[in-house]
C-alpha cells in the first residue's frame, strides 16, 4: 500500500517536471474532465511578473505573525493549536522570529524546516476546519457551493465555483469560470476524492494544498 | 499500531503523496524552480505588475499583518478603491501593531535576560516558604531558610534559635509569618521572619530603601514585601519595561506627531508593575541594574495604581529625556553609552560603525599605550566619532537607566576627586559614575570628573549636557535622519536594499517626508503606492 502512494508522489513529481510543457497529457489524469484545447499548456502564473529591468519588489515569505493571523483569517478563526497552545508562538524562534535578546535578524527563508511546520499547521487547521464543516456549526468555507457528496463528475460547475472562491479567499486570485488556473486544483480535488472515496477528504486535501502553496505563504 | 492511528497515518500519507506532486507542480510553474532554458518550456504569459487582488493582499499583509477578507477582495473595483483602503488601513490599530513590530527590529527592546532588581531583593521559594537566598547569610549566618514554623507576629518570628550546621557553621534561624504580598492582594503567603521585616530604618540606622540594606540583617522586604520580587514579578517587570517603549510608539502614532518626536519626546508610561518598581524597588539596585537615581519622579506617578493594574498610564518625564533613546528599555538593552550611540547611528542614521574594507591597520605597542581611542591609530577610525556621540548619553548611567542629575552629579565632584587621589575610600557612586582611576598620565586631568567628560574635546563637552535629543535635531537639520528613515522604510516594505538607480527617488521620499512634517504614514503610503512595490519579482 505504501509503495502505491510513493508511486503517486513520484508521478506528481514527474508531472511537475512537465509543468509548462505543451504536451502535458492532462486528459489521462482527469477522465471526467475534457480539457479544452486552449487550456493545454496555458497555465496561469500570477506571481511570475515580467518586470524586466524595472525596479521591483522581491517576493517575501510571510512572517510568523502574518502567517498565524492569515491562517486564522482564511479558516474563520482556526489556529494551529495543540492543547490550547498556539504552535506558531511556541515555535516562533524556530520559525524565524527574532527575540531581540539572543537574535536580532528575522529569518524569512522558506526553508525545509519552515515547510515542514507549515505542513503540520495546514494539516492541523484543515482537519479542524473540515470537522467544523461536517458539523455545520459555522458558516461554510470549504463547502460553500458544494455538498459532501458532490464530485467533479456529478457537479463540475459547483466544484469549479467552490475552487474559485477558495482561490480568492486563500490566495487573492480572481479566477474566471473555466480558466486554466483551475486545472491543478480540480485535478487535486478529484484525485484525492477518487482515492479516498470521500469528497470531504478531497476538500481537506485542497485546504492543505492552499495553505502550503507558495501563493499563500509569500506575497 | 491501533486502527485509529493507522487510519490517520494513511490519511496523512495520502494527502502527503498528493501534495508532493501538486506542490512540486505549483512550485515548478511559479518560477521558483530552476529557469527553463528551452523556449518551448518557458512559462507564459507575464504581466508587468501584480493583479489588483494580489496587490491588495500584499498591502494588507504589510499594513495590517493579515490577508484581506473575501469581502474586501470582492469590493476592489479600481486603484482608487485600493488607495482608499490603504489610507484606511494606515489609520487602523493593526497598522499600529505593524509599526511597533517593525520598530522592534530597530530598538531591540527585549531585556528579559537582564536582572533589574538585585539578588538580595529576590525571594526564592522552598515549597510554600518564601525567603531571599542571597541575603540568607546576612540574616542567619548561613545559606539556609528559617524554620518552617508559622507564628502569629513578627516579633515572635524573630526569636531565633542558634544551631550548628552539619558543616560546622553557627547559624541563627527564625520562624515564619503569613504576609499579604503586594502581587496578590487578599491572599497570604508564608515568609521567613527576617525577610518579612517592615521597618524603613533598621536598628543600626540603615535606610532600608537603599543599597546599604544589602548587608543589614535589620532590613527586610518591607510592608507587603514591597521591596522584594519573586521570579514571576521579576519577569513581569522586565516585560513591562520592554512593552513601555511600545506604548510610546503607539501613542506617538495616534497623536500624529512628527517621526522625530519619538527621539525627543518627554512622554513615558507606567503600568502596575512599573509604578510599583519606581515607588518601592529601584532604590536597592546596587548589584543589579543601576536604576538609582530614578529617571522617573516618584511624586509624579499617578495615584492609586495597584501592582495588579495592567492598564498603561501616560506620565510626563523631565526635560532631560530624549524619547525612546532614554527609555529604561533602550538604556538597559544597550548598557554602555557607546552601544546606545552605535544602535542609534546604525538603525536611525544608517551610519553603522564598521571598520573599512580590509580592516584597520595593526597597531604598534606604542600605539596601544594611548588610552584615548579617539586618537589611537586604528581605533580612531570609528571612535573619533563614536566617543563624542556616546557622550550624548553622559547623563544616563551605564549598566542601568539612572538619570545623573547635574545638581547631584556635577561635572567635577570633590569627594570623587579626593578618592581618586587616594585620600578617602571611593563610594559606589564615585566608582560607578566618575573617573577614579588612571591608567596613564593622559587621564590625570580627568580624575574626579563625570565619566562622560573623560577625553572630551572642548567642542564636545556640551554634548553631555545637551543629551541625545540635540543630536537628533542635528540629524534632522543635515538630512541624515529623514534620509535614513526613508531608507529603512523602503527596506522594510520593499524587502531589499535601495539600488543605486533608486537613490534619487529615495532622496525625493526623504524630501517629501521632511516637507510633510515627518508624517510616517505618508512615507509608507508613498512607498507602497509606487509601481516599484507592485512589481513583484
Amino acid at each position: 500500500m505504501n509503495r502505491f502512494w510513493k508511486c503517486m508522489g513520484l508521478c506528481g513529481c514527474i508531472l511537475a517536471l512537465m509543468a509548462c510543457s505543451e504536451s502535458l497529457g492532462v486528459d489521462t489524469v482527469s477522465p471526467g474532465y475534457e480539457v479544452p484545447d486552449d487550456e493545454r499548456g496555458s497555465f496561469d502564473h500570477p506571481e511570475i511578473v515580467g518586470v524586466g529591468d524595472a525596479p521591483s519588489r522581491p517576493r517575501s515569505r510571510l512572517d510568523i505573525d502574518q502567517l498565524n493571523a492569515s491562517i486564522r483569517q482564511v479558516t474563520g478563526g482556526i489556529g494551529w493549536e495543540v492543547s490550547g497552545v498556539d504552535q506558531f508562538e511556541a515555535l516562533s524562534t524556530t520559525l524565524g522570529r527574532p527575540d531581540y535578546a539572543n537574535s536580532t535578524t528575522e529569518d524569512l527563508d522558506a526553508s525545509p524546516l519552515f515547510q515542514k511546520f507549515l505542513g503540520d499547521a495546514a494539516r492541523s487547521v484543515c482537519s479542524t476546519l473540515m470537522q467544523r464543516e461536517r458539523s455545520g456549526s459555522a458558516e461554510s468555507i470549504m463547502l460553500r457551493h458544494v455538498n459532501g457528496t458532490d464530485t467533479v463528475a456529478s457537479s463540475p460547475e459547483a466544484v469549479d465555483q467552490n475552487l474559485r472562491d477558495l482561490l480568492l479567499r486563500f490566495h487573492g486570485h480572481v479566477v474566471e469560470v473555466s480558466a486554466p488556473d483551475l486545472y491543478h486544483w480540480r485535478w487535486l480535488f478529484e484525485t484525492a476524492t477518487d482515492i479516498s472515496g470521500d469528497p470531504l477528504e478531497g476538500w481537506e486535501t485542497v485546504c492543505v494544498a492552499l495553505i502550503t502553496h507558495v501563493d499563500f505563504y509569500t506575497y | 499500531m491501533d486502527m485509529w492511528n493507522e487510519a490517520g497515518d494513511m490519511k496523512t500519507l495520502r494527502i502527503g503523496a498528493l501534495l508532493v506532486g501538486f506542490v512540486s507542480l505549483a512550485v515548478a510553474s511559479s518560477g521558483w524552480a530552476q529557469p527553463l532554458t528551452n523556449e518551448d518550456l518557458v512559462c507564459a504569459p507575464e504581466r508587468d505588475t501584480m493583479s489588483g487582488t494580489r496587490y491588495l493582499r500584499a498591502l494588507s499583509l504589510h499594513l495590517r499583518g493579515v490577508v484581506p477578507t473575501e469581502a474586501e477582495y470582492r469590493a476592489l473595483d479600481d486603484d482608487a478603491t485600493l488607495e482608499s483602503l490603504v489610507s484606511e488601513w494606515l489609520e487602523s490599530p493593526e497598522f499600529e501593531a505593524r509599526f511597533v513590530r517593525y520598530h522592534r527590529s530597530l530598538l531591540w527592546n527585549n531585556i528579559s535576560n537582564i536582572r533589574i532588581v538585585s539578588l538580595s531583593q529576590q525571594l526564592g521559594r522552598s515549597g510554600d516558604l518564601y525567603w531571599a537566598g542571597n541575603k540568607a547569610r546576612v540574616f542567619r549566618g548561613d545559606r539556609v531558610s528559617c524554620r518552617d514554623e508559622v507564628v502569629g507576629t513578627l516579633e515572635e518570628a524573630l526569636e531565633t534559635v542558634t544551631e550548628i550546621s552539619a558543616a560546622g557553621v553557627e547559624r541563627r534561624r527564625e520562624r515564619a509569618i503569613m504576609v499579604e504580598p503586594y502581587w496578590a492582594p487578599g491572599t497570604l503567603v508564608k515568609v521567613c521572619g527576617f525577610d518579612a521585616q517592615e521597618v524603613a530604618i533598621s536598628a543600626r540606622g540603615t535606610n532600608c530603601d537603599s543599597s546599604d540594606a544589602t548587608n543589614d540583617a535589620g532590613c527586610g522586604c518591607g510592608p507587603n514585601l514591597q521591596r522584594c520580587t519573586h521570579s514571576v514579578q521579576a519577569q513581569r517587570l522586565r516585560s513591562s519595561f520592554g512593552l513601555e517603549i511600545e506604548q510610546r510608539l503607539v501613542a506617538h502614532l495616534r497623536a500624529r506627531e512628527p517621526y522625530h518626536a519619538l527621539f525627543t519626546s518627554r512622554r513615558g508610561f507606567v503600568n502596575g508593575p512599573l509604578a510599583h518598581f519606581w515607588r518601592y524597588q529601584h532604590f536597592n539596585s546596587s548589584g543589579g541594574t543601576r536604576m538609582t537615581p530614578a529617571q522617573v519622579d516618584v511624586e509624579d506617578l499617578p495615584v492609586g495604581i495597584e501592582y495588579t493594574d495592567e492598564d498603561w498610564y501616560e506620565i510626563e518625564l523631565n526635560d532631560a529625556h530624549s524619547g525612546v533613546l532614554t527609555s529604561p528599555s533602550y538604556l538597559i538593552r544597550f548598557q554602555t553609552n557607546r552601544a546606545r550611540a552605535g544602535r542609534f547611528y546604525d538603525a536611525f542614521l544608517c551610519e553603522p560603525f564598521q571598520p573599512p574594507a580590509g580592516g584597520i591597520p595593526a597597531s604598534s605597542d606604542e600605539d596601544n599605550l594611548i588610552v584615548d581611542t579617539q586618537v589611537r591609530p586604528g581605533c580612531a577610525y570609528c571612535h573619533a566619532q563614536l566617543e563624542p556621540a556616546a557622550a550624548r548619553w553622559g547623563r544616563w548611567a551605564e549598566l542601568g537607566a539612572a538619570y545623573l542629575d547635574p545638581l547631584r552629579y556635577p561635572v567635577m565632584r570633590e569627594d570623587c576627586q579626593r578618592c581618586a587621589q587616594g585620600q578617602i575610600t571611593c563610594s559606589l557612586d564615585c566608582r560607578f559614575n566618575y573617573v577614579t582611576q588612571s591608567l596613564s598620565p593622559s587621564q590625570q586631568p580627568y580624575l574626579g570628573m563625570l565619566l562622560a567628560y573623560e577625553f572630551r574635546r572642548p567642542e564636545h563637552e556640551a554634548f553631555v549636557e545637551d543629551g541625545p535629543s540635540r543630536m537628533v535635531y542635528e540629524a534632522i537639520a543635515d538630512g541624515r535622519l529623514p534620509r535614513c528613515t526613508a531608507r529603512r522604510a523602503f527596506e522594510w516594505l520593499v524587502g531589499r536594499e535601495v539600488h543605486e538607480s533608486e537613490e534619487a527617488w529615495l532622496e525625493q521620499l526623504a524630501f517629501d517626508f521632511t516637507q510633510g512634517g515627518f508624517d510616517y504614514r505618508s512615507l509608507v503610503r508613498a512607498i507602497v503606492l509606487d509601481p516599484t512595490y507592485r512589481r513583484l519579482r
